[in-house]
């Protein structure tokens, strides 16, 4: 008689989904919850609050101008209003030529391959440094966005271009320190360049394609199907170049596309022997355990994942203390020193960039 | 798994450790993540020689791309046969208790390996301490000493935080504790470290504590500590 054996429980690549798991709802992630959530400790606090009375021109990394910066590379991402447009944007109202209006463009099964990697090139030619493309999976698409409107996936979207930006590892080596938001900062905005100039592109043979940042779905299990990496014990993508020093968008789509491979460099089994970044973490958010399970930590964790869930409350708290965000996970981990160092001082970081000048 | 491939795997092994060791292109762990089970074995008899355990050249790709990636069945093994080692250089004894003290208590037949370390104002004895301590090393009242030296003394700021850390974990103890956590807040030299304390003791309603948040909120050289500092009086407000 065959033994019943017991089902092998994954992190990543594949996920292991437990029966209470639902697709999220975006107004219960942190940034929905300071508004609503009157049990969160961070409830009606935002991350600049505090900001006035932490500048200090004799800290370096917490001076004016490394705030200036910080906003400030966040400027494309925040202000270019049709970035995450899910219509096509039409005609450009910088110029006044009528655009052409081409007949849809022929994918088959003979080009099929030359137009993936037309996309992809497409994808980095934009800026970015990876791409992977993912069959599309409902799990992944918020039912509500951060305001409560129910999101409504575009009819026959077939796949999801995942893009991945690496961030300046420099900036990334001041963290905690506001220049280190300096990297996070131009990653959006970086994303919202990347992913509305391609949605456009793919707009522009004919079909359907939905920009999006951290908006409309979860950009990390997206990316690891697209074969960009897996997740680690911080809870962020990881990739076996870079750590976690990438900063994710995704374009969804119905332009027929060939499905990249997942990838598994053994990450899980690496997570569970190193806890680099649960010890450095600045306000202990991420878990200890040596198993991931199916624990969440916070409210704003998706229910049922088999993974090491972060209390992304506790991260929250520090990044209010902190006058922004803070990259010491990403910093500390061994992926990331591959090609990285774990800290910079910020007036060392202003020297040398100073002194390229 | 037989003898001639496992020999091969050997080869193998040590010919892509030696290449990682002058040219750095982390191919050693997708190599071992393919052979996690014979790797572990093979690392698991090299680990017993002494001249093995003597190449410090090895040890930062055993540790980096090597021990994460060989099966369960060997790790904790492979650890405790390093940590055996009576004349191993301190620097990878150090790393090896810190990756034991990682495992919890998975790791405790390590323990009676690890106890004659803990004694002593060194870095080696400090991580030693800490590593017990996550072990769950029953006898908490003998590693108290050493862990408040590393409290103090810690040589990097993870060290001190990690002392704090497992001082904290234990209730009974605080009371002997929070004198050196205050002094900690009040004169260690790195902010991550101060402001983590100054988070700490927004959970301790004490008037010690209290008082020590007032002048770090005051007074700190760093906005940070400041700012915690503050988010912690208010939380203690609220208590």
């Amino acid at each position: 008689m065959a033994k019943n054996k017991k089902k092998k429980m994954t992190v990543s690549p594949d996920f292991t989904l437990n029966d209470d798991f639902e697709p999220f709802n975006e107004s219960d992630s942190i940034f929905g919850r300071i508004k609503w959530d009157k049990e969160l400790k961070s409830y009606k606090k935002f991350m600049y609050d505090k900001v006035t009375e932490i500048l200090d021109e004799d800290q370096a990394g917490y001076s004016q101008i490394d705030h200036a910066l910080a906003i400030a590379s966040w400027t494309v991402h925040d202000y270019f209003r049709n970035a995450f447009s899910w219509d096509k944007l039409g005609q450009s109202p910088a110029n006044i030529m009528p655009r052409a209006e081409p007949e849809k463009y022929k994918v088959n099964e003979k080009n099929i391959e030359r137009i993936t990697k037309t996309i992809k090139a497409v994808t980095k030619s934009f800026g970015a440094d990876l791409v992977g493309i993912a069959p599309y999976n409902p799990n992944w698409v918020y039912t509500e966005d951060r305001m409560g409107t129910p999101i409504e996936m575009t009819e026959g979207i077939t796949a999801v271009i995942a893009i991945g930006t690496i961030m300046d590892i420099d900036a990334i080596s001041t963290t905690p320190s506001m220049t280190q938001g300096f990297a996070s900062g131009m990653g959006y905005s970086m994303m919202a360049f990347i992913a509305s100039s391609l949605a456009e592109f793919i707009r522009l043979l004919g079909y359907n394609a939905v920009p999006t940042g951290n908006d409309t779905g979860l950009s990390i299990p997206i990316a690891i199907e697209a074969g960009l990496g897996q997740v680690g014990r911080n809870g962020l993508l990881t990739t076996k170049d870079h750590g976690a020093r990438v900063r994710l968008c995704k374009v969804f789509t119905d332009i027929p596309l060939q499905f990249d491979e997942k990838v598994d460099f053994g990450l899980t089994d690496y997570c569970r022997r190193c806890k680099r970044c649960a010890e450095a973490c600045e306000n202990e958010a991420i878990s200890f355990d040596n198993e991931p399970s199916f624990k969440i930590q916070s409210k704003s964790n998706t229910k049922g994942i088999y993974r090491w869930a972060v209390n992304v409350d506790k991260c929250y708290d520090f990044w209010v203390d902190n006058g922004g965000e803070c990259s010491t996970c990403i910093a500390v981990c061994p992926y990331n020193l591959r090609d990285g160092k774990m800290y910079m001082d910020p007036a060392d970081y202003w020297e040398k960039r100073i002194s390229e000048q | 798994m037989n003898t001639k491939n496992l020999k091969q795997i050997e080869e193998e092994l040590f010919n892509l450790m030696q290449s990682e060791i002058s040219e750095r292109k982390f191919l050693v762990d997708s190599f071992v993540h393919e052979h996690p089970s014979e790797v572990g074995e093979i690392l698991f008899t090299r680990v017993k020689e002494e001249s093995f355990v003597q190449n410090l050249f090895f040890f930062p790709v055993i540790f980096q791309q090597v021990l994460p990636h060989i099966d369960n069945e060997f790790y904790i093994s492979a650890l405790i046969e390093i940590v055996k080692h009576k004349k191993i250089d301190p620097r990878i004894r150090l790393q090896t208790t810190r990756l034991l003290g990682w495992k919890k208590q998975e790791s405790k037949e390590a323990i009676p390996y690890l106890l004659p370390f803990v004694d002593g104002k060194s870095d080696l004895n400090q991580i030693t301490a800490i590593a017990l301590a996550e072990i769950g090393y029953e006898k908490f009242d003998e590693l108290m000493p050493t862990l408040l030296i590393a409290l103090e003394k810690g040589l990097t700021y993870l060290t001190r935080m990690n002392a704090a850390r497992m001082l904290r974990e234990d209730k009974t103890h605080l009371p002997k504790v929070l004198p050196h956590l205050i002094e900690a807040l009040e004169k260690d030299n790195d902010f991550r470290f101060r402001q983590k304390i100054a988070r700490y003791f927004g959970e301790i309603n004490e008037p010690s504590t209290k008082k020590a948040l007032i002048k770090a909120n005051k007074s700190d050289k760093h906005p940070i500590v400041r700012s915690v500092a503050k988010t912690s009086l208010d939380d203690l407000d609220k208590l």
